[in-house]
């Protein structure tokens, strides 16, 4: 199974990203920006790629593929909703993958900008249509959804 | 390589702040670049992603300062390479230099 999903990945590229990668924040980076990556994400579930990610960083790594590939795998599921890759990643703290937490945090903290970037607000029919002044405008930047004039003021 | 006596590979951004800040080094202006002096690869998001030493006065090439630097990269080698040519971002870089 290994073998078939991580086939398209671009594992020369990605090798000489996981070799020259003096921090995190770069590999999380680079990994993010090669297409393979999120063409794996986008052809697996998370559960498909949580299953290859633990029988990769169960078996003993033996080669350069294996190292690249787990985090490849990390990087495919940073994709996914974080509601869906949590436990998965909460259970690779067991194994021993340099800077894990390093991306777990990352991944955390851009998960979670992703949730306010791409908040929806649904139109209330009831609601009455306010104007706001400029005064307003720190508390609409907060993502807050008022739905009076009166209430908007007291927040 | 740049820090810690060569023999620690410091990766976490704060880490290197702190560095920079307890062991009072000082930015330079490119113009001012010397031999020694250290220089720290940004990402946009303001991440420190790599860092060398100086090893050569800045060539003008146009209206650019190129120095050359000795730096490691990752789990390759230690490479002198002019500022510009290697994997790492080049356009937020940053030269310092210790005031003592």
């Amino acid at each position: 199974m290994k073998k078939n999903i991580l086939k398209n990945l671009d594992i020369k590229q990605l090798t000489k990203y996981y070799i020259y990668a003096n921090t995190p924040p770069y590999l999380y980076k680079h990994f993010r920006e090669n297409q393979s990556v999120k063409d794996l994400s986008d052809a697996c579930t998370t559960d498909e790629l949580s299953k290859s990610l633990e029988e990769l960083a169960r078996s003993k790594q033996n080669n350069l593929e294996d190292f690249v590939a787990i985090y490849a795998i990390i990087l495919a599921l940073s994709y996914k909703p974080y509601s869906e890759i949590k436990a998965v990643l909460g259970r690779i703290e067991n194994y021993e993958i340099d800077w894990k937490e390093d991306l777990l945090r990352i991944i955390e903290a851009d998960s979670t900008q992703d949730i306010f970037s791409t908040y929806q607000i649904e139109s209330n029919p009831e609601s009455e249509v306010i104007e706001a002044d400029e005064s307003d405008a720190s508390i609409l930047n907060t993502y807050v959804v008022a739905e009076t004039k009166a209430e908007l003021k007291e927040l | 390589m740049t820090f810690a006596s060569r023999r620690a590979r410091i990766y976490d951004n704060e880490d290197i702040k702190k560095i920079l800040n307890d062991d009072d080094y000082e930015l330079m202006g490119e113009n001012d670049v010397l031999p020694g002096d250290i220089i720290i690869y940004y990402s946009e998001r303001g991440d420190a992603e790599h860092s060398g030493i100086v090893v050569s006065k800045p060539e003008r090439i146009g209206r650019l300062f190129l120095p050359k630097v000795l730096s490691k990269w990752g789990n390759f080698e230690e490479v002198i390479h002019q500022v510009n040519e290697c994997p790492y971002d080049c356009r937020f870089v940053k030269y310092y230099r210790v005031k003592k």
